[in-house]
């Protein structure tokens, strides 16, 4: 009866953690790295599959020209991927002003139009803990390749 | 045995010098323990956080590497080799790699390439037939400045490097015909 009555501290330095703990940044901190890792993890994903759609749009524009640019969306199902995807094209003259693809060029004489492929893709990100950490809410990642 | 309770056993060693009560004191202790610790724990989370990004910059670093070679290939393939470096900086800055310094962006040209070998720069004769790029970024340290320092010299910079090779196989007339520049590496 004495064991139950009078004082103990068997699992005072536990309570005294877990008080500590609750007013500590340590479980944000857990969390936030969780939500890092899950943002970086995503964007990686992400560069990945936006450089293979652009080899692939590339590609596509080397063998058939501009007209054969496939949209975004028909490359996200070609990859399989839940990013939204997005292709444009531009082009420049040699040394970098954009211009209309159809201009000719005059850059100490050279007359080349150079041409661009584009892809862009973003996907949602939600957070663990969004109210208390301001990561994007989507991730982004661009390729652009030229094609000539 | 006596309870230990902390008043008490405060009360019994009110004779000794402050500094030997407040090492006795047992009060508290958990939160010193943390306090200590926090740091360390908080040190290493931050150092994880930090190398994640470093990795994360060497991806996007290698896409635009990617776009560079493809780039300054193409120059080449269109006979117009003196523009090589010219068109793979704006290739890389188009994919977000700043070519302001500290960054550096480097083009060598390949003689005698072949997919899997490295690139030979020193070639004699003919023309370049691929495309090198080195893509280098200087990154300060924070967290793992901090870590390093504890044991040794402390590492303030880490410097992200990726390279890309893109090959040309001729005839390589302009326009180039399909996949006349292909990516090798």
């Amino acid at each position: 009866m004495r064991r139950l009555h009078g004082p103990r501290d068997t699992g005072a330095v536990a309570t005294e953690f877990a008080l500590l703990m609750a007013f500590m940044p340590l479980p944000f901190l857990a969390f936030g790295i969780i939500d890092y890792g899950e943002v970086m993890a995503q964007a990686t994903n992400l560069t990945a599959t936006v450089r293979g759609a652009a080899e692939y749009a590339r590609g596509a524009v080397v063998e058939g020209g501009i007209s054969a640019l496939p949209p975004g969306s028909a490359i996200a199902s070609q990859l399989n991927t839940g990013a939204t995807l997005t292709t444009a094209s531009f082009c420049t003259c040699a040394d970098g002003t954009s211009v209309s693809c159809t201009w000719t060029c005059s850059v100490s004489g050279d007359t080349r139009v150079l041409q661009y492929v584009a892809v862009s893709g973003s996907q949602t990100f939600t957070p663990l803990i969004s109210a208390t950490w301001s990561f994007p809410a989507t991730v982004n990642a661009r390729t652009v390749l030229r094609t000539r | 045995m006596a309870p230990r309770d902390p008043m008490v056993s405060k009360a019994a060693d009110w004779h000794r010098p402050i500094w030997a009560r407040f090492w006795r004191d047992r009060r508290g202790a958990v939160a010193v323990a943390v306090a200590v610790l926090l740091p360390v724990l908080i040190g290493f989370a931050g150092l994880g956080v930090e190398v994640g990004w470093w990795f994360w910059i060497q991806r996007q670093n290698q896409s635009a590497a990617d776009a560079a070679a493809i780039s300054a290939a193409l120059e080449i393939a269109e006979g117009v080799t003196t523009n090589a470096s010219a068109a793979a900086i704006i290739a890389a800055n188009y994919n977000l790699f700043s070519t302001s310094p500290p960054n550096t962006l480097t083009v060598y040209l390949c003689f005698g390439f072949k997919v899997g070998s490295a690139c030979n720069t020193s070639g004699s004769t003919g023309t370049p037939n691929a495309v090198q790029v080195v893509l280098t970024q200087p990154l300060n340290t924070t967290f793992a400045n901090f870590i390093t320092a504890i044991w040794g010299p402390n590492v303030n910079t880490v410097t992200i490097t990726t390279t890309a090779i893109a090959g040309i196989s001729p005839p390589c007339a302009a326009p180039p015909p399909p996949h006349c520049v292909y990516l090798a590496l």
